[in-house]
């Protein structure tokens, strides 16, 4: 078989929020359709479609949610997979996407993530979203996800000091790149002091260190570097496209990200980069403590030393390393399957230099990081994904 | 002596089957698995090693004194446990759990308070009101 260059033909990317009226299929086929389009693709041009989605008890349509979307856009009548990973469920879409393409075993396939989280009680999305822990011991005694980064934030603490100041930056930071956004959930002017002063949701969490829960859709077309070539002006290649899970083991330590320590190993080595070549990168700011712990399990800064990105506003929008230019998981919200795909989204627009007022100066090389789940503390997977435009 | 909730019996059901019993000196114990083969421990109790795979496998009787790794509060948190409450990670001889955290009021948790196990009344069965017991882990007092 022999290994083939992929890349993104173009991608598309509903509204993120409450999208109250909304069917599933509705908002999801309008992001499929975005790509379509702006891919100068045909609905039959397409071999297959892997679509991210966890099928929350919001959603209704529960199976067959690929073929129930692609139904909406013509594409029928070829091969259709869920794939589910928690909160990285379209990253993962996204790499069986790749892995078919890079094979050779197909020209064109279609990477989706969608999910449709509002319209319940907290108390059952909460429930839904415990499910991505150890359901046996942790989800059935009350533990959360915001208790998780919580726990996390405090062994970070322990060891290096008080962040809380830097983290509500980071919220700040991601909240102003958000109103940048149109496609963004929450659009909010937020200062310091607003953060530090919200609601405490799991100390030292406060709900304006939390992302919110939200509907979306975002999808991608991948496809051969050469068929890309023909289909577009600026196709983006995928250089890396590697995700790891943890290893559940009694010695893994709450304040570092070793888990995203190993698999951005792996992508840089895909890449035959290093983190000091990265121009733009989205990470899965789900609780502003984790955006802080990947820059460091990214080697954007060494351990303990994520503040100081902050501090020296190097991960701003004009930073040496702008990091979150959507606005995140924080601003744009997270849809969990759908956030992975919307990174990818995020990057495409980027490295053409489509980004509007959030534009990234003339970036070539872009890094996302989505992580999913969690057993024993530890992440349930993290993937890495390196695009570039050549 | 450590706590046991009053309303607990042994006809009382547990949130984890097997997890925690009252041992022979009247305290709680939780219960693990150890492999005779690798000795490798794990919490709940397993029919067969994950480390291994014998399924050559025996009851043991975890440490009831261990130390906290990391600890949250929440205020917002999951149907049928009132908040705020606490809970963590507990490191104990050859195991690390999660656990519900109580008394926690006395002073401020830190990462690697010494903790001690207790046997609690979790929280109902949502469907027919009865309660659910396991266990929780409390700061441990100094020994006098």
């Amino acid at each position: 078989m022999t290994e083939n260059e992929v890349a993104i033909a173009s991608v598309g990317q509903s509204d993120f929020g409450e999208l109250e009226g909304q069917r599933v299929t509705e908002f999801g086929s309008r992001a499929v359709r975005e790509a379509l389009l702006s891919s100068n693709v045909e609905s039959d041009d397409i071999d297959e479609a892997y679509i991210g989605n966890v099928a929350t008890t919001a959603q209704g349509q529960t199976s067959v949610i690929g073929q129930a979307i692609l139904r909406e856009v013509g594409v029928t009548g070829i091969p259709i997979t869920r794939v589910e990973n928690a909160c990285a469920s379209s990253t993962c879409a996204f790499q069986e996407a790749y892995k078919r393409v890079k094979s050779g075993e197909c020209d064109i396939v279609l990477a989706i993530g969608v999910e449709k989280m509002t319209g319940v009680p907290t108390e059952v999305a909460l429930k839904d979203m415990a499910g991505g822990t150890d359901a046996e011991v942790e989800g059935s005694m009350g533990m959360t996800f915001m208790g998780l980064y919580g726990m996390r934030a405090n062994a970070y603490m322990d060891r290096f000091g008080d962040v809380r100041e830097e983290l509500a930056e980071i919220a700040v930071k991601n909240h102003a790149n958000g109103l940048k956004n149109p496609r963004a959930h929450l659009q909010l002017n937020v200062e310091r002091a607003d953060i530090l002063e919200s609601r405490m949701i799991s100390d030292p969490i406060r709900l304006l260190d939390a992302c919110p829960m939200s509907d979306g859709a975002a999808a991608a077309v991948v496809t051969r570097g050469e068929i890309a070539e023909q289909l577009v002006e600026k196709p983006i290649y995928v250089d890396a496209a590697e995700m790891l899970s943890g290893d559940y083991l009694e010695d893994a330590e709450f304040w570092r990200e070793a888990l995203d320590e190993r698999v951005a190993q792996k992508a840089y080595n895909e890449a035959g980069i290093g983190p000091d070549d990265l121009d733009v990168v989205e990470v899965h700011d789900a609780a502003t403590i984790g955006e802080l712990m990947h820059y460091e399990g990214l080697g954007l800064a060494d351990q303990g030393e994520g503040a100081s990105l902050v501090r020296d506003g190097d991960v701003m929008l004009d930073g040496r390393i702008p990091v979150n230019p959507s606005g995140g998981l924080k601003s744009r919200g997270h849809p969990v399957g759908a956030t992975g795909v919307a990174q990818i989204c995020e990057l495409v627009w980027q490295l053409r230099n489509e980004a509007g007022s959030r534009q990234v100066a003339n970036p070539s090389i872009g890094l996302a990081q989505n992580s999913g789940g969690a057993l024993a503390g530890e992440g349930g997977v993290s993937t890495v994904t390196i695009l570039s435009n050549r | 002596m450590q706590y046991v909730h009053p309303d607990y019996d042994e006809s009382s059901r547990l949130v984890v089957n097997g997890s925690i019993r009252i041992a022979d000196d009247d305290n709680p114990v939780l219960i693990g698995t150890e492999c005779c083969e690798c000795e490798f421990v794990v919490f709940p109790s397993r029919s067969f090693c994950r480390n291994c795979l014998s399924d050559d496998v025996t009851d043991v009787q975890l440490a009831r004194t261990g130390r906290l790794e990391t600890y949250t509060i929440a205020h917002t948190g999951q149907e049928g446990i009132e908040p705020p409450y606490a809970f963590g990670f507990v490191s104990l001889e050859n195991v690390r759990l999660y656990s519900l955290l109580t008394e926690c009021e006395k002073k401020p948790l830190e990462v690697g308070d010494p903790v001690e196990l207790v046997l609690e009344r979790i929280k109902e069965d949502p469907e027919t009101g009865e309660p659910l017991f396991g266990h929780m882990f409390r700061p441990k007092e100094k020994e006098r």
